[in-house]
C-alpha cells in the first residue's frame, strides 16, 4: 500500500519534531520510516499510517533517531577534518609554495614599487609580479568552469593547467583535486 | 533465543558485502535483505544501521545518489573501488575470527566450512 503526499508530509513533521535538522538525514529516514510503513500497511491493512510510523520508530530502539543523528554529526566532522588535512598538505607542494613565493613578492613590488632602481632586481620584481599575475589568472578561469568551486576551495589551485596534482573532482567529474 | 548484539562487529562487513553482491541499495533494502538471507535469523536494527552506513561514507567506502521515489527521496548506497578493497580485508579478518572461535568451541571438530 503506497502512501499519498499528505501522508509523506505528516512523516517529514514527525522526523522534524525529533529533532533532526540535517535535510539529507531527515529525507534518509522519512524514506525508510515511509518503506517501512508501506510495508507493514500491506501486510495488515488494518493498521493506521500513525501506527506504523510509530512501530517503525520504535525499532530504532530507546534513544529514537539520537544514535543516528549524533553518529551523522560525528562522521561529517570527520569527513571535514579530513578534508582539511588533505588541503593542508596539499598546500605544501611545490606549485602551491612556488605561486605563494611569487605572489608574495609581486605583492611587495607593488609596494615598494618606486623604491626599486632600475636594474637586475627591478627587472627580476617585475618578471615575478607578471608571472604570479597571469598564473593566477589563469586558475581563476579554469575554477570557474567548475560549477562547484565555491565549495571546492582546492579547485581553485588543482585545475590550474600547471599543477602537477590533477585527478578526477568527485562533485563535477572534471579535472581536480580528490576530497 | 536469537541474540543480535554478536553481528553489530561485523555489521560494516555485512554492508560492504551485501553492497559488493547487489550493487546500489537503500537503508531500509539492507534491513530487509538481511532479514530475507537469513531467514529472520538475523535482524539488522536500525538505530545501528544507518550510524555504520555514515561512518563507512564519510571514509569514503561508500558512495551515494539521490533519486526521487514515489514522491521522496531516497538515498542509495554503492561501494567504492577504495571499498572494495576493505570489503576484501575485513571479510577474510572475519573468516579467520569465526575460525579461531569455531576452535574454541568445538576443539575436537575442527572447523565446519573446510
Amino acid at each position: 500500500m503506497e502512501l499519498n503526499q499528505d501522508q509523506i508530509e505528516q512523516i517529514r513533521a514527525f522526523v522534524k519534531q525529533k529533532g533532526i535538522e540535517f535535510y539529507d538525514l531527515q529525507e534518509e529516514l522519512v524514506d525508510h520510516l515511509a518503506s517501512s510503513a508501506e510495508e507493514r500497511m500491506t501486510e495488515n491493512p488494518d493498521l493506521t499510517p500513525d501506527e506504523a510510523i510509530r512501530i517503525t520508530h520504535k525499532e530504532f530502539g530507546i534513544f529514537g533517531f539520537d544514535d543516528v543523528l549524533v553518529e551523522r554529526q560525528k562522521s561529517l566532522g570527520n569527513y571535514y577534518y579530513r578534508r582539511l588535512w588533505v588541503h593542508f598538505l596539499h598546500f605544501w607542494k611545490p606549485p602551491q609554495i612556488f605561486m605563494t613565493l611569487l605572489s608574495g613578492i609581486g605583492a611587495r613590488h607593488i609596494v615598494f614599487r618606486y623604491d626599486v632602481p632600475v636594474g637586475p632586481s627591478r627587472v627580476g620584481s617585475e618578471c615575478c609580479s607578471f608571472i604570479g599575475s597571469f598564473w593566477s589568472s589563469v586558475i581563476a578561469v579554469n575554477a570557474k568552469e567548475c560549477p562547484n568551486y565555491f565549495l571546492m576551495e582546492s579547485h581553485v589551485v588543482c585545475r590550474s593547467p600547471y599543477s602537477l596534482y590533477r585527478s578526477t573532482c568527485s562533485m563535477c567529474s572534471t579535472y581536480s583535486m580528490k576530497p | 533465543m536469537k541474540e543480535n548484539s554478536f553481528y553489530k562487529g561485523s555489521l560494516e562487513t555485512i554492508i560492504l558485502r551485501l553492497l559488493e553482491e547487489n550493487g546500489r541499495m537503500y537503508g531500509y533494502e539492507i534491513t530487509k535483505k538481511v532479514k530475507e538471507v537469513t531467514s529472520g535469523g538475523l535482524e539488522i536494527t536500525e538505530g545501528a544501521l544507518y550510524p555504520s552506513l555514515h561512518k563507512l561514507e564519510s571514509k569514503g567506502w561508500l558512495s551515494t545518489e539521490t533519486l526521487r521515489v514515489d514522491g521522496r527521496r531516497r538515498k542509495y548506497y554503492s561501494i567504492t573501488p577504495q571499498g572494495g578493497h576493505a570489503a576484501k580485508q575485513k571479510m577474510d579478518e572475519l573468516a579467520d575470527y569465526l575460525q579461531n572461535m569455531q576452535l574454541l568451541l568445538n576443539p575436537n571438530n575442527g572447523p565446519l566450512w573446510s
